[in-house]
Parts: structure tokens; C-alpha cells; sequence
């Protein structure tokens, strides 16, 4: 997980900023859309890590795949958590209201990182391919 | 005299040096009279893009300005900025010469790429891509790429297999299209046998796959543009789809050709109905949110068979790699839909009854038979190896390529002389022909 978490400690979402404040992991990696599926999807991934950990060759993995499906495991109800007035806020400039204009209406199957796809990990391919060093 | 005529002469040639010298300070600039200085809505370094840009690039800034991005405040650097572990990034000072240039404008943390891959345009036109995402239009260059024959076709015959020049046709013919697969050199620019076109189906550097300017052409991206039939007519033309020949042989195309100039072609999407036209263009029928219909990108949709394959089928899937990729039934159901907006029922009833017997007569009584005898001379080994020397599967492949296809999309979109003079006529002679070789083969048992 060492390129994933200095990738993280890089970005914005990390605390690199003037506020130091961050998302943590949880807040993104799991959904936020009610208790009870939050504390499964904690659990079945927890399980899934400790699994993994154990029994795959952990250096065969294909990171830079995974990203291409980062909708799988990045949740929208996370992102919303924080981002609650993103509807209202993007009537203010027209760019980003026509940006989000089909998603608030449902038109649209995109998620958040469909559009928004290196948010959270800055320079993550970088950081991929330095890893080791 | 003398004298005086030759200051005459003097000042008349430096008169003429200025006003040359001039012209040539100011060439290609639009900017010298009115200078755009625009700060309504755009970031700094959006404004800062246009500062140099309008004189480098006065076109582009021109377009863009007069675009509907320019109205809404969407800058260079909105399309043009990436991530910085794309692999299409560069660095501006890197990568161009800036000797003459004010490089403290340039954000130094901020990469860009000249190509504009449509997942940019989806962050903001989300449902135009993926309509655009589940159409024929997406297969463009991904259902070339596993055609041997045709690469064949392209690099041996036509590029006559010479290593350094083999790629010429493809590059300047297919690719213009179709698209290809971008490449990108040492400095992370797009070679130059992958760039540029304005081809339908690139697969850019980051794994999007399509183009928007390649109806919406850079950088007005012009929705009245889109909506003429010379955007489509770019590609479909010519003797092995003539679409936009078909368009203006058609009662369609004698409207739009005699009054065109005076509809309305920048209504806003979903709102442009008859009323603003006489007469609808491609993008009115295929993709255009007319009476109760939405508009999509997606130019399958509204399609009953396959037209261009070697024999038509009714389009019935939702694999956006088969050829067959659509409801052929629902697709029906939207374009009289579209129709309707017109015709009566009678009318557009009898309209598809006529171009349906159309295609059937192609698929049963051209394809079939000329296909039983490829398949028997080939059992036979009655064919050549190189079919391009081989008279039969010459004429064969112009029997469903060109004949065959002109005779199906004449009829399916209203065009007489392409449904009988240009498609069966010439088709009836196909078949007699392959008919004659068939039977000398077989009977020779040699190839002639």
C-alpha cells in the first residue's frame, strides 16, 4: 500500500493543503449511504485485505487494471458525505453546472470518479511505478 | 525628367516594401483590430492561454471565441489541462519554444496535451458520450483492427508492401475516418503516422475510444455544424456508401439543397422540430429528439437492419462490437416515430414496406446465390490466393460492397437512382458475370 498512501499524503484529499484536513480512507473506500451497509462493506473488505494478504503474491497484482474500475471501489455516497452542497455550489459557475447538471438529474451513469478519475492519489502512476524503490 | 521619375519609382518601392512588410508582420493574425481581452468567468491561466494564443493561433482563438465554450467560460485549459501521470502530459516550455513568448504566464505545475480525449468531453457532455459509448459509431477503428484481409488489402496491395511507405494509404485514407490507435513519441506528442485525423474511432493514449470533432469540428464544436449533412458527408460518401449522394437524391435532400439556407439550425437539442426545417438532414432522423423522441448520439438506435454488411440482418444486439448491435424492431418503432413527425402512417407504412422488399431481393436474390458460388469454386480451389487479381471475388466484392450497399441505402433512405441505376441495375450485372466465370471454372476446371 506504500504508493496508494504517498500518493495520498501528496493530494489534496491527503491534507496537502493550507487546512491540513483530510478524507481518510474509510470516508472514500467505503459506501456512506447507511450504517448497515457501511459496516458490511467494512467488514467484507477487511476480510478480503486479510485474505489477501496471506495467500496472493502481492507483486503480481496489476494496480494501474485496477484503476480502470475505480468505480467499484470508490463510492459516490463518500464523496457526497463531504461534498453535500455540491448540487447548490455548482449553480454558481456555469462550467460546472452544466458539468454536473446530468448526474443531480440521473440521466447519466457516471459516478464521481468516471469524471473525477485521480482524485485522491496524486501522481499515483508515479508513485506505482517507483514501487520497490 | 529622368530624375524625377526615378524618385517617383524610389518612393512608389518603398511604399510598396512597407505595406509588404506589414502584411507580413500581421499574417494569419484576426486580432490586430479588436484585441480580446476577455476575463468574464475564466481562470488566469485560461486568460493566459489566450494572450499568446491569439496571435500563434488567431484560427483556434477565433473559433473558440465565437463558440458556445467561449459564452459559458470553458477555456484552453479546460479540455487541454491533464493529469499529471496522463500519459499524454507534457510540459508547455518543454515541448514548444518559448524564446519569443512571455514565460511567466505559463502555471508550471500544470500539464497539457494537445489531444482531447472524449472522456474530457464527458466530464461535462456526460450523456452525449455514453450514447456515443454504446453506437456503431464506437466500432469505427476497433472493428478494423482484427481484419486481416483488409490490412492486407491496405499495406500489401495498395502500399505495395515497401516498408517505409506501406502505411500511406491507411494514414491518409482509412484513418481520416475510421481512426487508429494514437501513438505518441519520446516527447509524448502524437507521431506523425497516427496524427493528425479526424477520424471517428481513435483510441487515444489514456484508452478512450471516439473523437467528438469529428462532426463537431474544433474548436466551435458547432451544433449547427453537426446538424448539416456535409458533417456526415465528410465520410459517408463515395461508391461503397454514398450517403450524402443518396441524401440529395432524395425528396429530403431537394428540400434541404433549395431552402436550407433559410431554417434554423441552432435550436436548442430536443427543441429543433419541424418548423424550424422543411425537411429533415441525417442528424434530424438519427439522432435528434423530435416529437416524442429523445436526442441521442447513439446513430444505431434508430436502425432496423444492418445495411452495410454482406448481407443484412435485423439488428438485434447489445454487443457494441457486433455489427448487429441494436434492436432492430424498437429501432423501427423510434424512426417512424421520427417520421411521423411529417407522414402519415399510410406513408411511412408504405415507405419501409417498399425499401424492406428492397433489402430482402439483395439478400435472397443477389447475396445468396453469389455467395453459394464463392463457397463452391473455393471448395474446388477454384479461387486465387490474391483476390484482387481474381476476377470472380472482384466482382464479388463489388457486388455487396458497392452495388449492394447502393441499392439498400437507396431504398432505405429514399433515393431512386442510387436503389436502381447505381444498386440493382449494376447489380443484375454482378450476377451475370459471376455466373459466366462460375460456370467456365467449373466446367475448365482452371482458374481463366
Amino acid at each position: 500500500m506504500t504508493p496508494m498512501v504517498e500518493s495520498y499524503r501528496r493530494d489534496i484529499h491527503g491534507g496537502a493543503r493550507d487546512s491540513g484536513v483530510q478524507a481518510k480512507c474509510t470516508q472514500c473506500h467505503i459506501p456512506h449511504n447507511n450504517t448497515v451497509s457501511y459496516m458490511f462493506m467494512k467488514a467484507r473488505f477487511g476480510m478480503h485485505d486479510a485474505w489477501a494478504q496471506a495467500t496472493y503474491d502481492l507483486d503480481a497484482i496489476d494496480w494501474q487494471e485496477k484503476r480502470a474500475h475505480s468505480e467499484t471501489f470508490v463510492f459516490d455516497s463518500g464523496c457526497m458525505k463531504c461534498h453535500a452542497n455540491l448540487e447548490k455550489s455548482s449553480e454558481s459557475s456555469a462550467v460546472s453546472f452544466v458539468a454536473h447538471r446530468p448526474y443531480f438529474l440521473g440521466t447519466v451513469e457516471s459516478k464521481c470518479v468516471t469524471c473525477h478519475s485521480r482524485v485522491g492519489h496524486k501522481d499515483l502512476s508515479a508513485h506505482l511505478a517507483n514501487k520497490g524503490e | 525628367m529622368a530624375y524625377r521619375t526615378r524618385i517617383a519609382g524610389l518612393i512608389l518601392a518603398l511604399a510598396c516594401s512597407t505595406s509588404l512588410a506589414q502584411e507580413t508582420t500581421n499574417a494569419g493574425s484576426l486580432s490586430d483590430i479588436k484585441t480580446i481581452a476577455v476575463t468574464r468567468g475564466l481562470t488566469e491561466t485560461g486568460r493566459n492561454c489566450i494572450t499568446c494564443h491569439r496571435d500563434v493561433n488567431p484560427g483556434v482563438v477565433s473559433d473558440w471565441k465565437n463558440s458556445r465554450h467561449g459564452h459559458v467560460g470553458v477555456s484552453c485549459v479546460d479540455c487541454h489541462a491533464v493529469e499529471s501521470d496522463s500519459p499524454m502530459a507534457i510540459d508547455h516550455e518543454d515541448v514548444f519554444d518559448m524564446d519569443d513568448y512571455d514565460t511567466s504566464l505559463l502555471d508550471r505545475d500544470l500539464k497539457i496535451s494537445v489531444l482531447v480525449p472524449p472522456s474530457t468531453c464527458a466530464r461535462c457532455h456526460a450523456a452525449e458520450h455514453e450514447q456515443f459509448a454504446n453506437s456503431g459509431h464506437y466500432r469505427s477503428y476497433h472493428q478494423i483492427i482484427p481484419k486481416d484481409n483488409l490490412h492486407a488489402l491496405v499495406q500489401v496491395h495498395e502500399g505495395r508492401n515497401i516498408p517505409e511507405l506501406m502505411d500511406a494509404p491507411s494514414e491518409t485514407g482509412c484513418m481520416q475516418c475510421h481512426g487508429t490507435e494514437i501513438e505518441l513519441d519520446d516527447d509524448g506528442r502524437p507521431t506523425p503516422e497516427t496524427w493528425p485525423n479526424a477520424g471517428m474511432g481513435n483510441i487515444y493514449p489514456n484508452g478512450s475510444t471516439g473523437n467528438c470533432s469529428a462532426c463537431h469540428t474544433r474548436h466551435l464544436f458547432s451544433i449547427a455544424e453537426a446538424r448539416r449533412p456535409f458533417s456526415c458527408a465528410s465520410c459517408h460518401l463515395g461508391p461503397d456508401h454514398p450517403n450524402i449522394e443518396i441524401f440529395e437524391n432524395s425528396k429530403h435532400g431537394h428540400l434541404y439543397n433549395t431552402q436550407g439556407d433559410e431554417w434554423d439550425w441552432d435550436t436548442a437539442p430536443d427543441a429543433w422540430e419541424p418548423g424550424d426545417y422543411r425537411g429533415p438532414t441525417c442528424a434530424t432522423c438519427h439522432m435528434s429528439g423530435i416529437g416524442e423522441l429523445q436526442t441521442t448520439h447513439n446513430i444505431t438506435e434508430r436502425l432496423y437492419w444492418n445495411a452495410w454488411a454482406k448481407r443484412s440482418e435485423v439488428r438485434n444486439s447489445t454487443d457494441v462490437l457486433s455489427p448487429l448491435l441494436g434492436n432492430g424492431p424498437e429501432g423501427r418503432k423510434k424512426m417512424k416515430e421520427v417520421c411521423s413527425s411529417c407522414h402519415s402512417t399510410l406513408h411511412t407504412d408504405g415507405f419501409f414496406a417498399q425499401a424492406d422488399k428492397a433489402v430482402q431481393l439483395y439478400n435472397v436474390g443477389y447475396y445468396d446465390p453469389a455467395k453459394k458460388m464463392l463457397d463452391e469454386l473455393g471448395e474446388k480451389g477454384l479461387l486465387k490466393d490474391n483476390p484482387w487479381t481474381d476476377e470472380f471475388q472482384i466482382v464479388f466484392y463489388h457486388l455487396w460492397h458497392h452495388e449492394g450497399r447502393r441499392a439498400r441505402q437507396g431504398a432505405l433512405m429514399g433515393a431512386p437512382d442510387y436503389a436502381h441505376w447505381h444498386g440493382f441495375f449494376e447489380l443484375q450485372q454482378d450476377l451475370y458475370e459471376l455466373e459466366q466465370i462460375y460456370e467456365k471454372r467449373l466446367e475448365t476446371g482452371t482458374i481463366e
